[in-house]
Parts: structure tokens; sequence; C-alpha cells
């Protein structure tokens, strides 16, 4: 049975014992997060769960969920763990890359920097968000979207009734409260000030491609799985093409969770913060499970006795 | 319109119990009816959909979500009684959960 790495977005809720296991397993999240502070120029060293650190800050939570998931690499790969295939949720992408050997630490991190530098100054005519919609079919989303006007879209597809919606701050809350109203369990604007996986964000794209290819971007040693077009990625060249995608085209995570279940994959070690990933999959079909990191420990140790 | 018997009650009490001692990793003797499901357990609204699935299969339940999110909507749920107590309506009632109001 085949294996997967999934990389979440930036974390939206912590479990709360994901520093106590991994300070417990070894010390590369600290190292990372000291390594990260010097090229966000952000002081995350001394980063704790207990205070929720970040989460309102979307800067700094992108820089500690990118360190979160490469401190969780680092510790699989050093007990000889492997993964047939990796993916990454939005900007969970530059940590798949991390794993698959296309990028150092350093230059993922910069790459995550740049993205939110270009977009947060490339952004400056409306102020935008993204909302979280959940129990409603994509037809019934739809309906409420044409009704509230052109600014905002479905940008991520998690399963049949949840869904990402992105778009000019004003028409994302008018229609995450009229999708409350009409029946959602839950509808809720996410801290995010970017309208990430939409056409607003295409020069910032554009430009984005351009600082890539001048920056040391290899093949990936595993292959990873787009979240746009669930197309399988290696070369340096999709992967530049992929990066600059991610932030102006719609990602569709059921899609993709579905073709890795397709191509064998019966075991998925979430790496990163909370459990998101594995929240998701249990509305995904197909004979899978997901380990998120409070079972890492186990996972781990059951490994190396196999 | 379904018949909630006391068997059916229990049925539903142990499901919810297991289903939110699993998910929340935390110890069945830790919940009890009053416990937030929120803030004590951490819970979410993916939960309430997963296990209207899960009982809509069990009970082989006429049931659309959307009509079940807009009796939630007026009739919110944060404590695990609550929740016992709406799974019992969605079951007796199904989709005309909102003629009750």
């Amino acid at each position: 049975m085949k294996k997967g790495w999934l990389f979440p977005a930036f974390v939206t809720e912590y479990i709360g014992t994901e520093v106590r296991i991994l300070d417990f397993l070894s010390s590369d999240f600290r190292d990372l997060l000291v390594i990260a502070s010097e090229i966000a120029g952000k002081n995350l060293t001394d980063f704790e769960i207990r205070d929720c650190n970040f989460l309102d800050k979307e800067f700094e939570n992108q820089c500690v969920s990118y360190v979160f998931s490469c401190a969780i690499t680092d510790l699989l790969k050093r007990h000889n763990h492997s993964a047939d295939y990796l993916s990454g949720l939005s900007m969970g992408i530059y940590a798949a890359l991390y794993a698959g050997g296309s990028v150092s630490f350093e230059v993922g991190l910069q790459c995550v920097k740049k993205a939110y530098d270009l977009s947060i100054n490339g952004l400056k005519d409306y102020s935008f968000g993204m909302a979280a919609v959940i129990g409603l079919t994509q037809e019934e989303l739809e309906a409420i979207i044409r009704e509230t006007g052109d600014n905002v879209r479905i940008v991520n597809t998690n399963g049949i009734h949840s869904f990402v919606i992105s778009g000019v701050i004003s028409e994302v809350e008018t229609a995450a409260f009229k999708a409350h109203s009409e029946g959602a369990f839950h509808s809720g604007l996410m801290d995010v000030t970017c309208p990430y996986h939409t056409d607003y964000m295409h020069e910032i794209a554009l430009a984005f491609q351009t600082y890539l290819k001048n920056h040391e971007i290899n093949d990936s040693s595993i292959p990873i799985v787009s979240v746009i077009d669930q197309s399988m990625i290696t070369s340096q060249e999709q992967i530049v093409n992929e990066l600059a995608r991610n932030l102006d085209t719609k990602i569709n995570w059921y899609q993709t969770m579905l073709k890795l279940i397709h191509l064998g994959v019966g075991t998925f070690m979430e790496c990163g913060a909370g459990k998101s990933l594995y929240k998701i999959g249990r509305f995904i079909e197909g004979e899978f499970k997901i380990v998120h990191i409070n079972k890492l420990p186990a996972y781990i140790n059951r490994f190396i006795k196999a | 319109m379904k018949k909630i018997t006391d068997e059916t009650r229990a049925e539903v009490s142990e499901v919810v119990y297991g289903f939110f001692a699993e998910e929340c990793e935390v110890g069945i003797e830790e919940i009890n009816d009053d416990t937030d499901i929120f803030q004590d357990l951490g819970g979410d609204s993916l939960m309430f959909l997963e296990l209207i699935e899960i009982f809509k299969k069990k009970y082989d339940l006429n049931i659309d979500l959307k009509t079940i999110g807009k009796y939630n909507v007026k009739h919110p749920v944060n404590t695990i009684g609550e929740l016992i107590k709406t799974q019992l309506l969605i079951i007796e009632h199904e989709n005309a959960i909102l003629e009750l109001d």
C-alpha cells in the first residue's frame, strides 16, 4: 500500500499538543524557527501554542505553518520513512516542495515571503478575504454567489459539502451570511486578506513566476499531485508553473485526494499543525487513513519496529 | 415519522458519545450531556455533518443537509445533550423538522 504525505495550508486551529510532540521528538522545530525568523524578518522563536500565536497574523501564520510541516518532514525522513506521492493544499505546496527536495528550507520560505509581499503590495484597490462554507452543495452555493455579485468565487472544493470562497471582502461576507441563513452548518471568514486562487491575483502570479525563475528550484524526487488539475508534477518547469498558478487559479482538494487514493495511497501523513486535512478526509470516500500529528510518535515508533 | 423508542435514544446517545470520544481523543467518561462540544472538546461543524451522515445511513433517513442546516440556524447546538436531542428530532421528523417551528 502506497503512502502519501499531505501538507495543509496555514493553521486555522491547533490541537494543542503540536509543539510538545515535536519538542519531545527532536529540536528540529525550534531550530527551524530560528532560521525562519531571520528569513521572515519576524521573531518567531518564542512561539507558544497556548497563546495561539499568529493565528490572526497572516504572514507569521504562513511562516509557522511552513516550519511545522518541514519539521515533521525532517522527522519522518530521519526515521527512514518515505512517501510515494506528495500534495500540498494551497500554500502547503511550499512544504511539499521541501519534502520532495525541490527547494531548501530557506528557498521555500523565501518563496512564501515573496508571494505574500507581492500579494499585499499588489492588491490596493479593494479589501479582500476568504471564507469557508460547509453544509451546502456546490449548486446551492453557486446560486448564492450568483445572487451576491461578480466579485466572489468558489476557489476550493474540499468535499461535496465543503468549499472555500474568495474575493472582495464585502461580497465574501454577504455570500457567507446568505449561506448560513440558507442552511450552511458553518460559514465563516478566514484570517486572510488576499483573494488567493482568484483572477484578482493574476498580475501577482506573473510577477511571482518571474521571481521563481531566478531562484534555485530543482526537480522533485517525489511526484507531487497538483491541487489545480491533479496532474503529476516533478520537473522544475512544472513546479514553477504550479507555484505561480497556485496564486490565481482555483484548486480542488477533494479531487486531489480522490486521485491519490486512485493511485493506491492507503496511508496519508498530515505533515502540519492541527488536523484540518484529517477532518476534511472524513468526507472523502475510499479505503484510506490519515495520520495527524497527535499520532506521529506512535506512527514513527511503529514504523521503526516494522 | 419514525417512532423514537428508549432503544433509539440509547443507540443515539451511545453513537454520539463514542464519536466524540474517538474524534476528540478524550475518555468517554469525561463526556456528559452538559459537555460543550466547542469549548470543552474542540469540536467543529464538520463533526455535526458526519454524525448526520452516520444517522442518515443507520436509520435510512430522508433528509437533506440544507434543511437540517436551516433548523440548526434557529436551534443552535452547543452541548452533547442538545446534539442528541436534535439528532432524535431529525430521526423522528426527517425533512419535516422545519415544520416543528
